[in-house]
């Protein structure tokens, strides 16, 4: 049903674009020059190159955001006063969009995928922290009285306690930082890439490719509604006792 | 005389309003289950937390079979009156987690689990999570998961309180049978006088700071301590 209503959403979407594309002019190309654009770049095999790049920047830099704030969380369990002593340093870095660090990126890294997953990796690592925190501090008190009063060590109070009970606050930042993952490459590879659908996006624009362009731009719609559903898909899995 | 429970010079509360002060109390091990009663408010969950080793007391020392309270201990599991069950494990898990603390294998973790569920009469809700489960029968599996871990003591915040009339007596017999299978020793907290009188042979009555007394379960009704605890119940329920 939930599948219905998002199809539903997408319908409107095209309906509104073959609608709307006669009186947009160069904006918007007609949906079937697109569709034509899609099957040539699929044929060419660009648009799989370019997507495995850009996912696989996403991955890796998640991946790190998610190790560093799952290091930093375990500090955070036994030293509940951590989280407050980086917040003044993190709440200064934060708000700063992470396309302005693609400058520093590239003269740190060079051109490449590491500027790339420098710059997702920064981006994921806010609300990926913030949800674990959130988790962290939403554990029931009760909860790890019940457990010690059972003989429950330290290693147990991590495994079967904290870790299940801040899974929820874990998942929503995780989503919240892969969203903002897939916002972040698009960014960097326009400014310092060779690869991936942010630097297509650049050279179709430059080159006036404008079908092209838009298959690469609903291309990271659909990653970024993908990944999404896939991580709440595995949320709903593991947190299947909230119902 | 030799005692199971030992509470000495114990203090606990602000200093401004304290709750406990220089409080004395010794259980012998004629008494298997203690009472806490004492009108709403008055401090018996807080004496219960303190001998559970969830607070610290600002002096004296509490001694549960000889041991001194440092802390929770597997020796002296609480029963909580919201049953506190962890939402995330089912039924069995629930029950199983005293065990892997303890270490057990698996093999005999499942056969002390089939058992306790099989007493408890929740074999059929092995697999549900807390929120499958009605009042009752997360207060049996609270129990169940006390019990598993074999304790010396189990300690009780007024654990049928949220249990209707019916559920709440035939929890309460199998409560009291397993208690005495087992040999087992239990600190209840109860503001209802008639159901300490069913479960307690011994009972520690708080009236206020200073105001605390011990008494047994034969001198119960010769210092009109059932009639007080009932009219001040009524007047707190308004009836």
């Amino acid at each position: 049903m939930k599948l219905l209503r998002s199809l539903t959403g997408l319908m409107i979407l095209f309906l509104a674009w073959v609608l709307v594309e006669p009186t947009a002019g160069v904006l918007l190309p007609p949906l079937k020059e697109v569709i034509a654009s899609l099957a040539d770049l699929a044929q060419r095999g660009w648009l799989i190159d370019d997507v495995l790049a850009s996912l696989y920047r996403v991955v890796v830099g998640v991946c790190l955001s998610f190790l560093l704030a799952s290091f930093m969380g375990f500090i955070a369990v036994y030293w509940k006063t951590f989280p407050d002593y980086i917040a003044g340093g993190f709440e200064i870095i934060r708000p700063v969009p992470p396309i302005a660090w693609v400058p520093l990126a590239l003269i740190a890294f060079g051109v490449g995928d590491k500027p790339a997953i420098a710059i997702v990796a920064l981006g994921a690592f806010f609300p990926i922290w913030l949800g674990m925190v959130q988790g962290i501090r939403n554990v029931n008190p009760s909860h790890l009285h019940a457990a010690a009063s059972l003989g429950c060590t330290r290693r147990l109070l991590l495994t079967d306690i904290i870790i299940p009970s801040a899974l929820p606050d874990i998942a929503h930042g995780l989503r919240l930082g892969v969203g903002l993952a897939w916002f972040c490459v698009v960014a960097a590879e326009m400014m310092g890439a060779a690869s991936g659908l942010g630097y297509g996006i650049q050279l179709f624009s430059q080159n006036l490719e404008i079908s092209r362009m838009y298959v690469y731009l609903l291309a990271i719609g659909l990653l970024g509604y993908l990944s999404n559903v896939l991580l709440e898909s595995v949320a709903d899995y593991l947190n299947g006792w909230r119902s | 005389m030799d005692s199971w429970l030992k509470i000495e010079n114990l203090s606990f509360g602000h200093n401004a309003n304290p709750l406990f002060s220089e409080l004395n109390i010794s259980v012998s091990r004629s008494f298997s289950i203690v009472g806490i009663l004492g009108p709403s408010g008055i401090g018996k969950t807080s004496l219960l937390s303190l001998i559970a080793g969830f607070t610290t007391a600002s002096t004296g020392k509490i001694c549960v079979h000889g041991k001194i309270v440092k802390g929770p201990s597997s020796h002296r599991p609480v029963v909580f009156q919201d049953h506190n069950l962890f939402p995330w494990k089912n039924v069995s898990k629930n029950i199983e987690l005293g065990l892997r603390a303890k270490k057990w294998n698996k093999v005999d973790r499942r056969e002390k689990v089939d058992n306790l569920l099989n007493a408890m009469g929740l074999t059929e809700c092995a697999r549900k999570y807390p929120y499958e489960l009605s009042g009752g029968m997360q207060q049996r599996v609270g129990l169940a998961r006390a019990m598993a871990v074999t304790p010396q003591c189990i300690l009780m915040d007024e654990p049928f309180s949220a249990l209707d009339d019916s559920t709440r007596v035939s929890v309460r017999e199998y409560f009291k049978s397993t208690l005495e299978k087992n040999q087992t020793n239990a600190i209840i907290v109860t503001h209802d006088p008639d159901e300490a009188v069913k479960l307690c042979d011994y009972f520690i009555v708080i009236k206020g700071v200073g105001d605390i007394f011990t008494v047994e379960k034969e001198n119960i009704d010769a210092v009109g301590l059932r009639e007080e605890l009932a009219h001040s119940s009524a007047m707190k329920n308004g009836t």
